[in-house]
């Protein structure tokens, strides 16, 4: 009998262990009474005030107490609608593209864009947003995330868009708005561009070909935003009755162009298997840059503009053939020999297969062409003229 | 040792206001103390109710600055008044006890069809089952010995918890646990 009571307490013990509250309770018990300690919760001032007027202590307390319930209900309540949207839209900041939360973090930035009011902020934005489509790029390639390439060729082609609609802007801005607006815009905009077209230099190479094609049209674009600007900056500095440009702003942007167009000549170099129309092409934009130089040096501004453009545009065409070149050589290899005019032909002839089978591809050189004012010949006429001989 | 963390906690409400401290405390002993009232209350509702109930109790008991031994055991004897008090609500509303009794059965988690619920319930209707056959033992005890048995052998606390929620010594609560397991030996010996 005795034993028995035992043996009954042991199974109760025992059954008392599968017994657990719901989680989802305990979370939220844990959480309304959190809030309800943080609220009675006398901070260090209002502890002093009470020690010091003991005759109010009661009146304090009593109206604190009808003040709590409103209070706490409130507050709940704005933590469940609040807090969860805080939350979530926190996370998503850090997603990337190809996260279920990516879509958050997009729709987060229009509404940023939205809510700005005037088009200075607008613009900043927008930059601010490609900076953070580069930043994910590096994300992307630099950690072991899953479908690489799917989510690198997502963010390229937003980063293409936002480049775009940057430009758009720009030129919106150009159009009706005074000098100093134009020439802060303007600085914004020169100042993403680099640093867009910088911070792509790094993470390109990692990804494959395609991507890095998608890549390199946004760079171009990035370039060719920053050249917009800078004739922006130009027309604004040209003006006389206008000082919001001085000459070191110009300088410095040139120098920075400069150095961009000097970057992408040497990678362009580095690529192994250029034709010749190609090496032409990355040494006019050698050349045209060493002149950029020599006509800062005389203050001819309006000139080192114009050849800043046309070394952006041939270093960044020369990079882009040099680009294909690679990728019909790699496709070419195991059927043609490696001699350099058979090369030349072979990709003469992979050019339109190419361009066939990918809409992309096709659009890139005219895209440059037509955005850098034909300061450099087309891709075809290039590729007629390097097999002549 | 958990005590001495207890006490920590204690002293990081008291002196620090750490809100997060008492979140710990939570933490420590919510599902004991639910365990604790949901076998003596009809639903899976009011055991959540007292318990949540139980832990704004005793935040109010610290900020109030009232001397407190052992939190473990403030919220245990909380807890046991809580469910006391519910008993004598309920007795004293007769009315309200048909409703309640008619929530009990409907909206505790038998129907609601989720399986691990279902699972759940079953527990503790077994464990209620249990408890049953104890407490039909146990009713011959005097009172004291009555709680002290359930404390120990049930809730397994230790000695000095027991004492503070009874308010008694750690010795003198030992001297009566003792007792209370001859009288039942008794009892079962005058049974058979």
């Amino acid at each position: 009998m005795k034993r028995d009571l035992y043996r009954i307490i042991r199974s109760l013990r025992d059954r008392e262990r599968g017994i657990n509250p719901d989680p989802a309770w305990l979370r939220s018990t844990r959480e309304t009474l959190l809030m309800q300690v943080k609220n009675t919760m006398p901070s260090a001032e209002t502890e002093a005030i009470r020690r010091r007027l003991p005759i109010f202590a009661p009146l304090y307390a009593r109206v604190m107490r009808t003040l709590r319930g409103p209070a706490v209900a409130t507050l709940s309540i704005s933590t469940v609608v609040l807090g969860g949207s805080i939350a979530s839209v926190s996370a998503a900041e850090n997603s990337i593209p190809g996260d279920t939360l990516y879509s958050v973090k997009l729709v987060t930035e229009q509404a940023r864009l939205a809510l700005a009011s005037t088009k200075q902020d607008k613009v900043k934005l927008k930059a601010e947003f490609t900076i953070r489509r580069v930043a994910e790029l590096k994300t992307i390639v630099s950690t072991p995330v899953t479908k690489k390439e799917e989510r690198a060729s997502q963010a390229a082609d937003i980063l293409k868009r936002d480049l775009d609609t940057l430009k758009q802007q720009l030129a919106d801005v150009q159009e009706g708005s005074s000098g100093s607006d134009v020439a802060d815009i303007a600085k914004t905009v020169d100042k993403n561009a680099v640093e867009v077209v910088k911070a792509l230099n790094e993470t390109k190479n990692e990804l494959s070909q395609e991507v890095k094609e998608k890549v390199v049209a946004a760079q171009v674009q990035a370039a060719d935003n920053g050249i917009k600007a800078l004739e922006a900056l130009v027309d604004v500095h040209a003006d006389a009755g206008n000082t919001s440009v001085s000459d070191s702003d110009i300088g410095s942007s040139l120098a920075a162009h400069a150095e961009v167009a000097a970057v992408t000549v040497a990678a362009t170099k580095a690529l192994i298997g250029s034709s010749t129309s190609t090496r032409e092409l990355t040494e006019d934009a050698q050349t045209s840059l060493n002149a950029v130089q020599q006509l800062v040096q005389d203050n001819k501004l309006n000139e080192a503009v114009g050849m800043i453009k046309d070394a952006t545009a041939k270093s960044f065409t020369a990079q882009q053939q040099a680009e294909e070149q690679s990728l019909a050589l790699s496709n070419a290899t195991s059927t043609s020999s490696t001699s350099n005019v058979l090369t030349a032909s072979s990709t003469a002839s992979a050019q339109p297969a190419l361009s066939g089978a990918e809409g992309s591809t096709s659009g890139l050189p005219g895209s440059t062409t037509s955005t850098m004012n034909g300061t450099s010949p087309s891709t075809s006429t290039t590729m007629t003229t390097t097999t002549k001989p | 040792m958990t005590n001495l963390v207890d006490r920590y906690l204690l002293y990081r409400i008291r002196a620090h206001q750490d809100s997060q401290a008492f979140a710990r405390i939570y933490d420590r002993y919510v599902i004991s103390i639910y365990r604790f009232v949901l076998l003596k209350l009809p639903s899976k509702e009011d055991a959540e109710d007292l318990t949540s109930d139980t832990f704004l109790k005793c935040w109010r008991y610290v900020q109030e600055h009232r001397a407190i031994g052992d939190i473990r055991a403030l919220l245990y004897q909380i807890a046991r008044n809580a469910v006391i008090d519910w008993y004598r609500q309920r007795a004293a509303n007769p009315s309200r006890t048909l409703a309640v009794t008619f929530q009990a059965s409907e909206t505790s988690s038998f129907a609601s069809g989720d399986p691990s619920d279902a699972g759940q319930s079953k527990a503790v209707i077994e464990a209620r089952a249990d408890l049953a056959l104890i407490m039909g033992k146990l009713e011959r005890l005097k009172d004291e010995y009555r709680d002290v048995i359930m404390l120990r052998l049930i809730d397994g606390l230790p000695f000095n918890i027991i004492g503070e929620i009874l308010g008694k010594t750690t010795g003198n609560v030992r001297v009566v646990y003792h007792r209370a397991k001859k009288a039942l030996d008794t009892i079962d010996a005058n049974n058979q």
